[in-house]
């Protein structure tokens, strides 16, 4: 089963378009489902990810205007269950402490935010903390020289295996991360 | 006097009539026929040539239409090839000269003729006679027949039984050279033609259209002469220029029937190889100045010029330099053009696509070639109506002119350098101009095509301008496709991540010349364009206080300082222009990002300005509970996230921060004073400020909140504690242990009501308490 987690694509805000280095890799047959960390900003980048795959769940970032997406959401696929939640609402922004929080709330094995468009993937107290970054190395306020990325995840049984995508001076850097659920 | 008996008249239609004709012609032909066989079986030539001769007097008929005599003919041409490979065989002992005098004296001219060619070609092939004395006894003998029809298929059965006995380069110089075969096809050529043209002028001109309809049918008998010519080895691209041409030309020009020229024109084209067209442009173009009015000169020359395009794409090597194939096409099309007041406009534009075409495939970096047909075309519409311009069929291809130079060149700047690009937008209808705009702006996008200077992003911003700014003949705002709209703009906007330069005096201008265009694009555009343009600058100031810092750019404290303040008063300028429009949520979004972005650069001044201009908004455009606590929420965070040195802005920014919770719903109110303890607390690379007392302070003081509400929500309870967890596990010591255990005691005997969404969040919460065994803290 495989997951494409992406977000903060800010086009056209901040960026003119996902890299097409990346949209080479993103095909519609492979991909089952989506989970986006929301400030897309335009119908057009939901469009395109409603070509992807049928499933897509997206959260409300601070600059989407479409009120339909909610603050967070929980997805359950296979044996885990996935958080889903932009990240502007947490304070300090990005902070491991209060992400913990956060994933305690929504009760969920793996959290994905986004926000800080600085990609990070690490477990903590047992759980799969996921942020994509930005899709489109898009401006941040919070993050300087940001490189487009996004993440890739292969859902087996009681394993994850995270593929994290990365465009640096025109090529895609691949890395691997495994998680079992404990 | 017989009376006679009353008869049922059965009446015909024309073509039953012509079946009737057709079958009773076909019986004679296969009775005679089968006589022929018989007697050439039994050895009885003389005979044979009398059924023979019957057969061809089927072919004197009148009562035939061309498409029926010509199903006739196949018939009688099949017994003549079964007496011409008779004859061949030599069994009957005569000479062939014997028998070429014999023919001669069948007493009709048809039957005359059609015999002697059959023996004529046996003549040739047994070679008893030189070829070139047989031909051109042959094609005299031939004038005899004037009556269309009939000597139009008595010469094509000429050239078919002699089409393998011309004299080719190959051939014994005595039997003849390739001179004669070209002779004796260009006359058999213009011979066949004068008598299909001659067959125009055979019928009442009531019946024109079926009588050009029936020429139609029989254009390949003319046609095949060339055919012929052009599989001739000895046809050498010298011979085809100074033999062949000319006289092929000639007779085009001199037979002046539209018909015949428009179908031996495309022939002509198409039976020759590109390198002669090549080296005889001049000639076939001028030829199609002189063409019947009617003749339908753009479909040549557009098919000529496409061949020759992707000829010249397929060898671009063998294209001769001293070859000028546009320069020639270029002034003949000018020309016949001009000579042709009533060529239709829609096949003007045709030749120019034509002709954009060719030089773009032959000269694919030429920009000068391409902006010349633009220019053309440019004077051609100035001189016409604008009902006729506007035109689907003309407009479409105005369109491809357009489009043709985005797709050759990849590259917009180029594109731009036309001088003759733009104007030709303008002729345009509306939506039409927005489509072609649109065409640029997503040329634009797929090439990534940076433009560095200011000059380039105002000529594009104007080439565009349809979708930049109101225009006077757009369609009412009701009437548009909003979402087609708002597809549109974001196109547009997302130019200005193309809007780049290494030099930052350089970029600022490009700002805003960019602000200045987009500024004039009316409330629906600028909430596309012109959030783009803030992020952007903001991204340069950012840029330019790293390569400050680096020592890339050197910058003293003043010169800094007016530099931000210039990029400030943009930024704010254009925030408040979408503040202005009542975009309340986005403009408050907008003036904390710049709020964080000029803190980053050490422009400290400006942070409470723009902090100021967001509380405003808050409190007199947000109106919205949900919308009040998202952004109270992004404030909270934002000023938690800044480095701002100066304490006493930031304390007094605090405050009002507080104060502004306390308007919000109980619930709200509760969560946010929680998150307003970091306030209190900001501990990163950049600022360090604890202030234990005030956390606390703000956590009890949401706690208070909650416990007042007439149904506390156990959600809030569970957040106010893992708030206050944060600040146990940062080891700030704001949040003494004993407030984290009387907080689960009192949530676990007050707030912990079964089936309560939040109860899974309150169980990891303890959870996770117990897993951190922190020191004091049991529960």
């Amino acid at each position: 089963m495989f997951i494409i987690v992406l977000g903060d694509v800010h086009v056209p805000h901040r960026s003119h378009g996902i890299p097409p280095e990346f949209k080479k890799l993103l095909v519609p047959e492979k991909i089952q489902h989506i989970l986006c960390t929301g400030n897309l900003v335009s119908k057009e980048i939901h469009d395109y990810f409603k070509f992807l795959t049928s499933d897509v769940h997206i959260v409300k970032g601070d600059l989407d205007e479409n009120a339909s997406y909610p603050d967070t959401k929980v997805v359950t696929i296979g044996q885990f269950k996935f958080g889903l939640c932009h990240g502007h609402q947490v304070v300090p922004w990005g902070d491991k402490v209060s992400l913990a929080a956060l994933q305690r709330q929504l009760d969920v094995d793996v959290l994905i935010t986004g926000h800080t468009h600085a990609l990070d993937v690490y477990e903590s107290n047992g759980k799969l903390f996921v942020n994509p970054g930005s899709a489109t190395g898009s401006f941040s306020n919070i993050t300087n020289d940001v490189i487009p990325s996004f993440v890739l995840m292969d859902v087996q049984g009681n394993n994850i295996t995270v593929y994290i995508y990365k465009l640096v001076d025109g090529a895609v850097k691949v890395e691997k991360v495994g998680h079992t659920k404990q | 006097m017989l009376k006679s008996k009353p008869t049922t008249v059965q009446i015909l239609s024309p073509e039953e009539e012509q079946a009737k004709f057709f079958e009773e012609a076909k019986n004679n032909v296969l009775v005679q026929g089968h006589h022929m066989k018989l007697s050439l079986d039994n050895g009885k030539l003389m005979d044979a040539l009398k059924y023979a001769s019957n057969i061809i007097n089927e072919l004197r008929t009148s009562l035939l239409s061309p498409k029926t005599y010509y199903g006739l003919y196949l018939v009688a041409f099949d017994y003549l090839q079964h007496l011409n490979t008779y004859l061949y065989e030599e069994k009957h002992g005569k000479k062939m000269i014997e028998l070429y005098e014999v023919v001669q004296h069948a007493g009709n001219v048809l039957p005359r003729l059609y015999l002697l060619i059959t023996v004529g070609s046996v003549y040739i092939r047994t070679k008893q006679a030189p070829a070139k004395d047989v031909l051109k006894d042959l094609i005299e003998m031939c004038r005899g027949v004037q009556h269309p029809t009939r000597g139009l298929f008595l010469r094509h059965y000429l050239s078919e039984v002699t089409k393998d006995k011309l004299p080719d380069i190959d051939t014994p110089s005595e039997s003849g050279h390739v001179n004669d075969s070209i002779e004796f096809i260009i006359q058999n050529f213009t011979e066949t033609n004068k008598l299909w043209v001659r067959m125009q002028h055979q019928a009442p001109s009531k019946d024109k259209e079926r009588r050009e309809n029936e020429r139609l049918e029989l254009r390949l008998l003319v046609g095949k002469n060339l055919s012929r010519l052009a599989q001739l080895d000895g046809v050498d691209q010298k011979t085809y220029s100074e033999v062949v041409l000319p006289k092929v030309l000639e007779q085009i020009i001199n037979c002046k029937d539209k018909i015949a020229q428009q179908y031996l024109m495309e022939i002509l084209i198409q039976v020759f190889p590109d390198e002669f067209h090549l080296a005889t442009l001049d000639s076939i173009l001028s030829t199609c100045g002189q063409l019947q009015t009617g003749v339908d000169v753009k479909t040549i020359i557009a098919s000529l010029i496409d061949r020759l395009a992707n000829f010249a794409t397929r060898n671009s090597e063998s294209v001769p330099q001293e070859i000028k194939i546009f320069d020639i096409f270029y002034n003949n099309v000018k020309e016949i053009i001009n000579q042709r007041p009533n060529m239709e406009l829609q096949d003007i534009l045709g030749l120019h696509v034509s002709l954009l075409n060719l030089t773009l495939k032959c000269y694919p970096t030429n920009k000068e070639n391409a902006n010349e047909v633009l220019g053309l075309c440019k004077t051609i519409l100035a001189t016409k109506r604008k009902e006729d311009i506007t035109k689907a069929t003309c407009t479409k291809q105005i369109v491809q002119l357009l489009q043709i130079p985005l797709e050759a060149f990849k590259n917009v700047l180029t594109v731009l350098k036309l001088s003759n690009y733009q104007p030709l937008i303008s002729c345009l209808s509306y939506n039409t101009r927005k489509k072609v705009s649109l065409d640029i702006v997503n040329s634009t996008i797929q090439n990534s095509t940076i433009i560095e200077e200011p000059e380039d992003v105002n000529s594009l911003l104007e080439t565009i301008s349809t979708l930049v700014k109101d225009e006077q003949d757009q369609p009412d705002m009701e009437d548009i496709d909003k979402e087609d709209f708002a597809e549109e703009q974001n196109k547009v906007a997302s130019l200005i991540h193309l809007f780049d330069s290494e030099d930052p005096e350089k970029l600022f201008k490009i700002y805003l010349v960019a602000r200045s265009h987009f500024g004039k694009g009316g409330q629906h555009r600028i909430k596309h364009t012109l959030v783009p343009l803030i992020f952007r600058s903001l991204k340069f100031i950012r840029k330019l206080k790293q390569q400050v810092d680096d020592d890339e750019i050197s910058l003293d404290e003043n010169q800094w300082n007016a530099i931000g303040s210039r990029i400030f008063q943009f930024v704010s300028e254009t925030i408040k222009a979408l503040a202005d429009i009542k975009l309340s949520e986005l403009s408050f979004r907008l003036y904390l990002q710049a709020m964080q972005t000029f803190d980053n650069c050490s422009l400290v001044s400006k942070i409470k300005d723009l902090a100021g201009k967001a509380l405003l908004i808050f409190q007199e455009d947000i109106a919205d509970f949900k919308a009040q606590g998202a952004a109270l929420t992004l404030f909270i965070s934002t000023l938690n996230s800044l480095s701002i040195p100066d304490e006493e802005i930031y304390e007094t920014l605090a405050v009002q921060t507080i104060k502004q919770a306390s308007r919000l719903l109980f619930q709200d109110q509760s969560k946010l004073i929680s998150l307003c303890s970091h306030l209190f607390w900001v501990d990163h690379a950049k600022r360090q400020y604890k202030n234990e007392e005030s956390v606390l302070k703000a956590l009890k003081k949401a706690l208070h909140i909650i416990s007042n509400d007439s149904t506390p929500s156990l959600s809030v309870f569970v957040d106010i504690l893992n708030e206050s967890l944060y600040y146990v596990d940062k080891n700030t010591g704001a949040v003494p242990a004993q407030f984290i255990g009387d907080l689960v005691e009192l949530i676990r005997t007050t707030h912990n009501k079964e089936g309560d969404p939040a109860l899974a969040y309150f169980q990891n919460t303890i959870k996770y308490i117990q897993s951190q065994n922190y020191s004091g803290i049991n529960v």
